[in-house]
């Protein structure tokens, strides 16, 4: 259920992200190796920007999770 | 007629000595053989990194994990050029696979074995340099990297140097092979660098832009190659975020990627027992067992092994068993048994023996043919002769020929006419196969090999032979 949230919103930031801050295109000798340097460079700051993302969710997550499952034990215990 | 005295090694070559052939392209080091021994030589130019993976603790967490194949120093004095820094030992791979010769799991596998490789790196300060599936093997049931010398120092700010080639040989195969065909990991055989991530996308399904790893990593991938050019320098900082970041994302695009074998034609061949009484297929599992035990074999190769029971009469003693299969179906469900049960002795393979993995690449020599990785001590044929001889039109001479060059012994079972399933065979064939008789089947196999035992199958017209080879 988390991992699903969250590859929503992932999903969606990225592709406002990558088609509204479109890179001009070049011509010139077409190598694919460079293609992945660039491409990597172009969304290096969504990755890391998961990376941050994700831990933080998972926090917030591990937050609700634990204090809804206290909840219910003291409710129990009651 | 013990195969162990007369083994060169565990993968020895019986014919030209093409270990090695595939790692001419780095100047950090190559392997070579010296002796009968396979040997690794780092460079000097490679000091550093090697110096970093053996003193970080990298090496000993990839070895402790099964991730990295061991290997110990030896003799410098043992080098094949003057420009080695160390020489290396590894642990001999029991048979070398391709990445065109896996299942669908055995390649998923290899791929986030690469990935957990990656991320070990990164947090020892290191990088993978290379992400070719090439550099994995399988040992004892588990994917292995091969290549001691992948590893580089993390240089901050740079992009991984082999996501390209990660995406190429992983995960555009495994893309293609999930979502529209598995035969498409054949593509390898064409595209020895992986396969081209621009038909990779022309080939994937359009529902696939929806899946955000595959979006991401093929479709706007192979877009940003077609955009940018050899002229446009690549600017701006990839950091230890942006990296991590990449390899959890591949990993979980990996991770999404699913093929179930389902019901192939083959993989209930022996369960449904159509073929054979329950009389008739214990008495050739014990004849199986018998000849395999009197042939003493180190490695034995299982051809048209289906989901391999017969291979583990086998590999269940010790054996080292490779089982081959046309069918991805079979091979899948076999690997998925060898990995739950944790079998170290067996390993599955897919194989087409009308069209078999040829020699490829560079010189035609950077990959090696299946006979090249062979002779085998033993070759298992069973129930295969008159698909090779009716079904594809073999002729038995040079079907004995070429089981001759891939073993030095065969346990091998002739079907007759008179069998259904050689009947279903003919039923829209014209019999033109006036030498496939028991007696024709001996003359072509006894040019070749020695009857050493003929025993019928109980309950059938079948019979079972072991031979042994007399040439080559």
């Amino acid at each position: 259920m988390q991992g699903k949230r969250f590859r929503m919103v992932w999903f969606l930031l990225f592709f406002g992200y990558f088609f509204l801050i479109a890179v001009p295109s070049a011509y010139a000798y077409i190598d694919p190796g460079t293609g992945s340097f660039v491409f990597q460079v172009i969304v290096g700051g969504l990755l890391a920007a998961g990376v941050v993302f994700r831990s933080f969710w998972r926090r917030v997550w591990f937050f609700l999770t634990r204090r809804n499952s206290r909840d219910r034990a003291s409710r129990r215990s009651r | 007629m013990s195969g162990r005295a007369r083994r060169m090694s565990a993968n020895g070559s019986g014919g030209e000595d093409l270990f090695g052939a595939g790692s001419f392209r780095d100047p950090r080091g190559f392997v070579f053989q010296r002796e009968g021994r396979l040997l690794r030589q780092v460079n000097a130019a490679h000091r550093e990194d090697y110096d970093h993976l053996m003193g970080s603790g990298l090496y000993e967490a990839l070895v402790e994990a099964g991730l990295l194949i061991p290997h110990r120093e030896v003799d410098i004095a043992i080098a094949a050029t003057p420009e080695a820094y160390r020489v290396l030992e590894p642990e001999r791979v029991a048979f070398i696979s391709y990445p065109y010769e896996w299942s669908f799991g055995m390649f998923r596998d290899a791929a986030l074995a690469t990935l957990r490789i990656q991320e070990l790196a990164l947090s020892f300060g290191m990088s993978l340099r290379d992400a070719s599936a090439y550099n994995v093997q399988f040992q004892r049931g588990r994917p292995v990297l091969i290549d001691t010398l992948s590893f580089e120092r993390l240089r901050e700010g740079r992009p991984w140097v082999a996501y390209r080639q990660f995406c190429q040989h992983f995960l555009g195969p495994l893309a293609l092979m999930s979502h529209r065909d598995v035969r498409l990991g054949q593509l390898l055989r064409v595209h020895i660098d992986g396969v081209p991530l621009d038909l990779v996308a022309s080939l994937l399904p359009g529902r696939t832009w929806l899946r955000p790893g595959l979006m991401l990593h093929i479709h706007l991938h192979a877009r940003s190659q077609r955009q940018h050019a050899a002229g446009a320098t690549p600017r701006g900082r990839f950091g230890l975020r942006a990296f991590v970041g990449l390899v959890q994302s591949l990993r979980s695009a990996v991770d999404g990627l699913r093929w179930d074998p389902g019901r192939s034609a083959w993989v209930g061949y022996y369960q449904e027992a159509e073929s054979y009484t329950a009389a008739a297929l214990e008495h050739k599992q014990e004849l199986v067992a018998r000849f395999v035990e009197e042939a003493a074999p180190d490695q034995v190769w299982d051809l048209g092994g289906n989901v391999g029971a017969f291979s583990r009469i086998a590999s269940d003693r010790g054996i080292f068993t490779v089982c081959f299969d046309v069918d991805p179906g079979c091979v899948e469900a076999n690997y998925r048994r060898v990995a739950e049960a944790g079998e170290k002795n067996l390993l599955p393979l897919v194989l087409d023996l009308t069209n078999p993995s040829s020699r490829i690449g560079w010189e035609s020599r950077e990959r090696m043919s299946l006979a090249d990785r062979g002779p085998a001590d033993l070759v298992l044929t069973l129930a295969l002769v008159h698909h090779l001889a009716i079904g594809n039109n073999v002729p038995l001479p040079r079907l004995g020929a070429y089981l001759a060059e891939l073993g030095r012994a065969l346990v091998v079972e002739f079907v007759p006419k008179s069998d259904p399933k050689v009947r279903d065979l003919l039923v829209v064939r014209e019999d033109i196969f006036g030498d496939y008789t028991a007696e024709g089947f001996e003359r072509a196999f006894g040019a070749r090999f020695e009857i050493l035992r003929r025993e019928p199958v109980r309950e059938s017209e079948r019979v079972l032979y072991l031979m042994r080879r007399t040439v080559g």
